[in-house]
């Protein structure tokens, strides 16, 4: 287990930024997540952390010592690629053993170690199968094994579940999950799905065009987005122009660069009375909740209301009465 | 291909200064002597006069004909090979796997013994013609073909593959949904093939005319066995080179590899300036078509004429080696069938010795090319080091270069000692014929080891990498076995594209070394029938032979 300091780490292709300068600090045992949209310079920054991608500028320290310049073989850094990148000529067991062969471990803790990790990812029975032939959830897990079993101090994920369908995405993720917590080994994890991030993280570092937005816990990025970009990335949020808001909702106390994000729950919605009007232009039901699209303060807004509310069912072409949660009113600054 | 952090070291130089002398030595420097060559003339220094004397005598003559045989072969070999890919892919009939190794023959063929195939089949005195002539009950003389239309039916033959497997490549990578979406749009079969199928195979048939046309040009068995006194590029060298006139043979190499070459980058250029075709999401559906009953009839039937006409020349040549020596004269078909051609052949260690230099000279061509093909691909391909594409362009010119402008350049290089052959004469040495293999077959070997290097998935490589895999360590367990299919297939190919080489070995060849198809030619030239097709059998023996073993290997390698 061991913790990560990035020191104005950068990466520049050319005359292209991938990554301005950030400082960023992971600690022991953490599951940290590298979020934002493609593009935005998170695979980059994990393969810097692997040694595949030299940086322009910064430094890379694990456990307070500086790797920017070993070679990936002496960094002590395991890696899940979003493809596996399994060996496809080896079997299961041939993969998950490649590390600890090139390690020079003895050759009966290498059987030892392989069979108690692919126990832990439920492979046992498929050791001796070429990898191939396996479904693309057991490949995910050949891959994790792979990158566990050599016990690295630090754990990279990239993008791993993207090439999965939907359920078995949640149900990998949650393996994830529990396979990091038996293990307590240091994670950072990237991806582009803001709900895999936060069900997954202790703390996230939001990225938007190879620039840092915030760090926090999943509470704080949710509730306290620090700008706009994080507001809308994590909790879809509304933004309201300083125009909007006093026009319709009548709260003049925002500065001229700021916008009020408010979360789709928090806009409360009802037949009649009010001043904010609306209009319902799209309505879906997804069993727990009910998403409706709103025209109104001349733009479009999300409001989520909870399918159980019965106080409230519009239909779509109906007018609606819009009114904000006191608690949900916060200001954010336009990047 | 990746951009991870590498460092250049020693080994890789060791490795890029062997590739770089021959590259040097027996690519580039052989093009210079060439044009040094065809410059110089009667000892005056530098001249144009060369030229000037080839361009008002023959050059403008053989040029045309070599342009226009060559496009009467495109033509010919577009129709046949992409109507055999057509219906291969689109119509069920039975036994398709086996016909689909009929299909391939001609590229397995040893140009030279497609040659004399055909001459046994419809030359003068040839089965097919005897047999046609008695049905319809005239002189054979009726149908023997000779001159132009034996050159492209020859071509035709032995080049067709390359429209059949490039549209058959482009067949099955296209997405069948296209096809139904048309459909239900409410095209027609004939709309849908124009407007949809035709589109997406226009790279596919661009790229096969573009081979076939510079093979046509290169051609030299079928122009010398059946064009009679017409004149073309690639007998006009040999024949200068026969006179002695090296100057002028140089000259002609030099204009007909320019024409090569051009063509060859034009292809490069056209292939790479292609939009990539857009992955889609989920796996395509095989592309389809339906047809009628009798359109399919009409179909199947006119490709069985043409398997049967593919199968006719290997049918043939086997055939004749089994007719008793003297027994076969006026009648139709030949009655007397014995192993006697084959029990005299192995009865004499002079006549075995051929097929012996033909396979050893081959193994040490393969040698050379592995040693040069695949290491430069693994430089190429891994490493990144200023040069690298001018290497991959300069090795991969001997493709677009003539088999006899590749023999002429040696001769006029290394008829005297050079550094690169460690000053000593390599002409008339048992070196010089596997060199001229080495370097005609360095560009596909390369090329087969860099595709799979491509294809190779460059995470693989970081993946060994984190898991603190040595480099050497990674090539070795990781990058060597993956690759291993691909280089494997290139090494066969090699080997059989040797066995049978003809046009640079005759210009090569001494008594001591000469390799199976020059003696199948002397065999011929002493109307000794029988002895030539028991070469021309036991050379394509050795080549299904191969491949058998390659099929073989593959599928071990894929189900294993």
């Amino acid at each position: 287990m061991s913790s990560v300091r990035l020191h104005n780490l950068s990466k520049s292709f050319g005359a292209l930024r991938a990554l301005a300068p950030l400082e960023l600090e992971i600690h022991e045992g953490e599951f940290f997540s590298l979020l934002g949209p493609s593009g935005c310079g998170k695979t980059t920054l994990l393969r810097m952390i692997a040694g595949l991608e030299t940086p322009s500028s910064g430094s890379i320290l694990i456990d307070n010592s500086d790797i920017t310049s070993l070679p990936p073989q002496r960094r002590n850094v395991g890696i899940v690629f979003q493809n596996y990148a399994l060996f496809p000529h080896m079997s299961v067991f041939e993969n998950v053993a490649y590390g600890l062969e090139a390690k020079k471990v003895p050759e009966n803790e290498v059987y030892a170690k392989v069979q108690r990790i692919l126990q832990k990812v439920h492979l046992q029975e498929k050791a001796n199968v070429q990898v191939p032939l396996l479904s693309g959830g057991e490949q995910q897990r050949v891959a994790v094994a792979r990158a566990v079993v050599v016990e690295p101090g630090v754990l990279l994920f990239d993008e791993p579940l993207s090439n999965l369908d939907y359920a078995l995405r949640l149900e990998t993720r949650t393996e994830i999950k529990r396979l990091q917590r038996e293990v307590g080994i240091t994670t950072i994890y990237v991806t582009h799905d803001q709900g895999e991030a936060l069900a997954l993280s202790d703390r996230i570092a939001v990225l938007k065009g190879g620039a840092l937005q915030q760090v926090g816990t999943p509470d704080e990025l949710y509730f306290r987005p620090g700008n706009a970009f994080t507001a809308a990335f994590i909790g879809h949020a509304n933004l309201f122009s300083p125009a909007a808001c006093s026009e319709y909702f009548g709260i003049t106390s925002l500065m001229e660069n700021e916008s009020l994000a408010i979360l789709p729950e928090e806009i409360l919605l009802s037949g009649a009375g009010g001043k904010a009007q609306g209009r319902i232009i799209d309505k879906q039901f997804s069993g727990a909740s009910v998403e409706y699209t709103l025209e109104a303060a001349g733009q479009l807004v999300k409001a989520v209301r909870p399918s159980s509310d019965k106080g409230f069912d519009g239909e779509v072409g109906g007018l609606v009465y819009l009114s904000l949660n006191e608690s949900g009113q916060r200001k954010v600054r336009n990047e | 291909m990746n951009s991870g952090p590498k460092r250049f070291d020693n080994s890789s130089r060791v490795m890029l200064s062997v590739v770089v002398f021959f590259a040097a030595g027996y690519i580039l420097f052989p093009l210079y002597a060439l044009l040094k060559e065809s410059l110089s003339s009667a000892g005056h220094g530098a001249s144009l006069q060369t030229y000037a004397h080839l361009f008002r005598s023959t050059l403008p003559e053989a040029a045309f004909n070599s342009v226009a045989i060559s496009i009467l072969s495109v033509i010919g070999s577009g129709i046949a090979g992409t109507f055999i890919a057509y219906v291969f892919h689109f119509l069920d009939f039975p036994a398709k796997s086996f016909f689909s190794k009929i299909v391939l023959i001609p590229l397995a063929l040893p140009p030279l013994v497609g040659v004399i195939s055909f001459l046994f089949l419809v030359g003068e005195s040839g089965m097919l013609s005897r047999i046609l002539a008695s049905v319809f009950g005239v002189a054979p003389a009726f149908f023997s073909v000779n001159g132009w239309t034996a050159i492209v039916l020859v071509h035709v033959y032995s080049f067709y593959v390359f429209f059949y497997l490039f549209v058959s490549a482009a067949l099955s990578r296209m997405d069948g949904a296209m096809l139904d979406a048309s459909a239900s749009l409410g095209a027609a079969r004939g709309r849908t093939i124009r407007t949809i199928l035709l589109p997406a195979l226009t790279p596919a048939l661009v790229g096969s005319s573009l081979m076939t046309f510079m093979s046509s040009m290169a051609s030299f068995s079928a122009p010398l066995l059946f064009g009679g006194t017409t004149r073309f590029l690639t007998l006009e060298i040999y024949t200068a080179k026969l006179n002695g006139d090296n100057s002028a043979a140089a000259g002609l190499a030099i204009l007909l590899s320019v024409i090569s070459v051009c063509l060859l980058l034009f292809l490069r250029w056209w292939q790479d300036s292609r939009i990539r075709s857009t992955s889609l999401k989920g796996v395509p559906r095989k592309a389809n078509i339906s047809h009628g009953k009798w359109t399919k009839r009409i179909l199947l039937t006119l490709m069985s004429v043409l398997l049967i006409l593919f199968a006719l020349p290997v049918f043939t040549i086997v055939l004749i080696s089994l007719v008793k020596e003297g027994s076969w004269t006026y009648q139709i078909f030949p009655d007397v069938f014995s192993v006697d051609n084959y029990r005299r052949f192995f009865s004499d260690a002079r006549l075995v010795e051929p097929i012996l230099n033909s396979i050893w000279m081959s193994l040490l061509a393969v040698i050379i090319v592995i040693l040069v093909g695949v290491t430069a691909a693994f430089l190429i391909k891994t490493e990144r080091f200023r040069g690298n594409r001018l290497l991959e362009i300069i090795l991969s010119l001997p493709y677009g270069i003539p088999g006899t402008v590749i023999a002429v350049g040696l001769i006029v290089t290394f008829n005297r000692p050079t550094i690169f052959s460690f000053q000593s004469i390599l002409v008339g040495t048992l070196w010089i014929m596997p060199i001229a293999y080495a370097v005609r077959n360095l560009p596909l070997l390369y090329r087969s080891a860099a595709a799979g290097l491509d294809a190779l998935d460059p995470s693989l490589q970081e993946a060994a990498e984190t898991l603190g895999s040595s480099k050497g360590r990674t090539v070795r367990k990781i990058i060597l076995p993956v690759i291993m299919p691909s280089v494997i297939s290139g090494i066969l190919l090699v080997f059989i594209n040797s066995v049978g080489e003809f046009v640079s070995s005759i210009l090569l060849y001494s008594y001591g070394t000469r390799p199976v198809s020059v003696e199948i030619l002397s065999q011929l030239r002493l109307f000794n029938i029988g002895g030539a097709s028991v070469y021309g059998t036991l050379l394509t023996v050795l080549v299904m032979f191969v491949i058998a073993l390659s099929n073989r290997f593959f599928r071990a390698s894929f189900t294993s």
